[in-house]
């Protein structure tokens, strides 16, 4: 067991060094968060003014702002698997004593982790200064930090996913994109979706981006054990399904390269 | 002077349809990025539907400048996109010197750049500009040309801007990433109300990042229809184009010189 | 015969910033001029194939990018066609065509024939004429098969051969090739120099090449023009370069043990016989081969004397 998390460990460390070091991807990263910020934080304000409401971009901006290290963080770890198994690379490794899924999911781990920590770091004096102290008890702070650091790895998890449906699928560029736009929407992403009708966080419910993005990142300005316990039961139950179709096209993979060998 | 024009209208619709038939060398990818990027922006505009129905009016906009917003600013960002966004690609041009192949055309070196490229999936803006106008409710024909024209002017900032920033790249180093990154607040700027922009930032928002031409002031030509809204617009696209076309000049002197480089 | 290109005293100076890193370079920025051109002067008549030769950043590059109007010079001119070339870019276009070893100007997933097609366009030619120069070229540098093939599906050699055929279609006198066979292996490049020799030869194209590779300007160019920082160190025929410089021997014997023994001997101090007997004397020789210097060698000795 610690054998295994010391392997895939050096696949993670080996990733967020190179993220670490990719100083204009980080800056064009944080140049985005502040732009995105900087005018919903102005949004929020002005409509505030209007309903004589001046919590409302407090609240909202620092939601905005663990939207986006969940969202923004994500490397493009279904165009790598993809690759990998259009050109055959996965072949070379079905010989180690290494899961090739694993070692894809350890470095995408990597380099989510870097973006989400410096965005969290930087993003929050920026967001300090925008709009002020947020919304949450300190001492919650870990848990909620957590909290979203998990939701990120669900999220590389199932971009990893969808990677793996290259065996099935045509192009899987489109389904992620595809994908993004249903978490971008389902998710609340921009705006919890608190503020949205009824009948569409109806439908919402019944998608994971309901939970992995919105009830875990709504701790930011809503923490209650009660919210956590719900947030991180809906989330284990959608890791438990995404694992499971991830177990079975892998295995699936697995035979299909041991008959053509790739 | 006319038969020049013609010979070059040709050769772009020459280029067009070579781009379609790259793009249409799979024609499956090519609808389904088309339809994903509608659904994109359909998101995006449900999103503000969500705001606007909640809140009534934002500091004097409501639903429907936003739908003509979207309207305008997603027409402009379709032309760009499949007529000029060779633009986008210059720094890499300059840095990869394969600008130079445009130099020894016969064509004008700009023309070349600007149409080498082209998204296909951005056929899916221009259907969302549609759809925003027809729900809009601005569909009397007045409003319509108004529609056209401001999306014209619209389209001569937005290309103005891109070309400004791309030229960056004739004067330093690697600056694609930095010019993609003002390119986008730029248009992340102009998908806003635009009434949420006031005092220093109104400033701001049309000058030094003009997204002001893209949203505040097309939306407020179609509504009002007034002759100095026309004029003020009408000015700032020919300035703009002026500015650009002006400094891409200076940059390509620049390049003509070689000190970009050194020798190679 | 007229000439076809005239270059007097051209020169290309440079500003290059010194201190390019850090806030100092950009407040303080301290320059220095680099000279990669310096007072280059040489004429070429119509139809003659000159091999442009130098080491590394000798300045060849930034030659050619003048000739073909893309850099201005710092002082000095040159007459194209009698064109100045950075004055009358689009018009001298007409007349010469350009390969640049490593940048396509075709379309990378395109049908090689739809990239043809739109150059043909680009430079105005209405269909029929477009269609006779096509099938000639096609036909000249044996590309038939190729035509229905995406650009990027082809062969580095393969797509060598379409690029000159682009750079062809519009009938240019002049045709400058910038290493147009860097990166290639030995056949392709075989095949690149003859095709291109040939169409020069059909066509009484001028032809101005750089290369690295010295077999380049022997297949193909019947002048050449070698330059060292900047400036021109020899200009004469390719006959007469391997004439001047041929007062070396190299002699490799093999003796009854069969080791290989090499000398150079210098034909102006020591004659061949005497280096033989020498040899003779003190080897049981088994085998001998006496040859030229190749060209390489000879390239290497006119830097040295330089």
């Amino acid at each position: 067991m610690t054998e295994t998390l010391l392997k895939y460990g050096a696949f993670f460390r080996a990733a967020f060094k190179q993220g670490l070091l990719n100083r204009g991807m980080l800056s064009g990263l944080l140049f985005f968060l502040f732009i995105l910020l900087f005018i919903y934080n102005r949004l929020w304000e002005v409509i505030g003014i209007q309903d004589n409401n001046s919590s409302l971009n407090t609240i909202y901006i620092w939601y905005l702002l663990f939207a986006e290290m969940i969202i923004l963080s994500l490397p493009k770890p279904d165009r790598v698997l993809t690759d990998d198994i259009r050109s055959g690379t996965m072949a070379y490794y079905i010989n180690k004593p290494i899961s090739f899924f694993l070692m894809r999911y350890a470095e995408a781990l990597g380099s989510m982790t870097v973006s989400f920590l410096v965005m969290g770091g930087v993003g929050s004096l920026m967001t300090l200064s925008l709009t002020g102290v947020p919304p949450f008890e300190w001492r919650y702070f870990p848990l909620i930090i957590i909290m979203c650091w998990l939701s990120s790895a669900i999220n590389v998890l199932f971009y990893c996913g969808i990677g793996l449906s290259a065996l099935w699928l045509e192009s899987t560029r489109t389904l992620a994109v595809a994908v993004e736009r249903l978490a971008f929407i389902f998710g609340g992403a921009i705006f919890p979706l608190s503020i949205y009708p009824d009948w569409f966080v109806d439908i919402a419910r019944w998608t994971p981006f309901y939970s992995v993005y919105y009830l875990t990142i709504k701790l930011v300005y809503d923490f209650s054990w009660t919210n956590l316990f719900e947030a991180a039961v809906l989330n284990s139950l959608w890791t438990v399904l995404i694992v499971g179709f991830v177990g079975f096209a892998y295995h699936h993979l697995n035979k299909k390269v041991n008959i053509y060998g790739g | 002077m006319a038969d020049d024009f013609i010979k070059t209208l040709k050769l772009f619709f020459y280029i067009q349809k070579s781009h379609f038939k790259t793009a249409f060398l799979s024609v499956g990818d090519a609808l389904s990025n088309v339809v994903i990027m509608l659904i994109n922006n359909l998101s995006f505009i449900f999103m503000w539907w969500v705001i606007f129905h909640n809140k009534g009016s934002i500091n004097g906009w409501d639903f429907s400048d936003m739908l003509l917003l979207n309207a305008v600013m997603n027409n402009a960002f379709a032309i760009f996109a499949l007529f000029a966004r060779g633009i986008q690609a210059l720094p890499e041009y300059i840095d990869n010197g394969s600008l130079d192949n445009y130099l020894v055309s016969p064509q004008r070196p700009l023309f070349m750049i600007a149409t080498s490229e082209s998204t296909f999936a951005n056929w899916g803006d221009l259907l969302t500009g549609l759809i925003c106008w027809i729900l809009s409710g601005y569909t009397d024909l007045l409003s319509f040309a108004l529609m056209i024209y401001a999306s014209l002017c619209a389209t001569a900032v937005l290309i103005s801007y891109r070309l400004l920033v791309s030229s960056l790249a004739f004067f330093a180093g690697d600056t694609q990433k930095l010019g993609d990154n003002i390119f986008m607040a730029f248009i992340t700027f102009s998908s806003q109300p635009a009434s949420i922009f006031t005092g220093w930032y109104k400033v701001m928002f049309l000058s030094i990042i003009p997204a002001g031409f893209i949203s505040l002031i097309p939306v407020m030509l179609i509504k009002t229809a007034a002759l100095p809204v026309f004029l003020f617009l009408s000015g700032a696209a020919v300035l703009s184009i002026v500015i650009s076309a002006a400094f891409f000049r200076f940059g390509l002197k620049r390049y003509a010189s070689g000190n970009r480089f050194g020798v190679r | 015969m007229t000439d076809i290109i005239k270059v007097d005293r051209l020169c290309k100076k440079f500003r290059l910033k010194k201190n390019a890193a850090g806030l100092k370079g950009l407040f303080h920025p301290e320059y220095k001029t680099v000279t990669a051109v310096d007072r280059l002067s040489f004429n070429i008549k119509e139809g003659e194939r000159v091999a442009f030769i130098g080491p590394n950043g000798a300045g060849k590059s930034t030659t050619i990018k003048m000739l073909s109007s893309i850099l201005h010079p710092t002082s000095g001119t040159a007459e194209v066609m009698g064109l100045i070339p950075w004055e009358n870019r689009r018009r001298l276009a007409y007349h010469i065509g350009t390969v640049f070893g490593q940048r396509s100007q075709l379309w990378y997933n395109l049908p090689v024939q739809d990239s043809f097609g739109l150059i043909g366009k680009i430079y105005g030619l209405d269909d029929i004429e477009f269609r006779r120069r096509l099938s000639k070229l096609v036909r000249l540098f044996e590309i038939r098969d190729l035509l229905g093939h995406p650009t990027r599906s082809l062969s580095l050699g393969q797509r060598m051969r379409c690029e000159i055929v682009a750079s062809l279609i519009h009938r240019p006198q002049i045709l400058f090739l910038d290493e147009p066979t860097i990166g290639l292996d030995v056949t392709a490049k075989e095949i690149i120099r003859n095709l291109v020799k040939k169409q020069a030869l059909e066509e009484n194209t001028t032809l101005l090449l750089t290369s690295h590779d010295t077999d380049d300007m022997e297949k193909v160019c019947d002048r050449v023009i070698i330059i060292n920082k900047g400036r021109l160190i020899f200009d004469d025929s390719i006959h007469a370069l391997k004439e001047s410089y041929l007062n070396k021997k190299y002699i490799e014997v093999t003796d009854d043990s069969g080791a290989k023994i090499k000398t150079v001997v210098d034909t102006k101090t020591t004659p061949v016989k005497k280096a033989l007997d020498e040899l003779v004397q003190k080897y049981h020789i088994t085998d001998i081969t006496v040859e030229n210097p190749p060209m390489e060698e000879i390239i290497k000795e006119i830097y040295r004397r330089d």
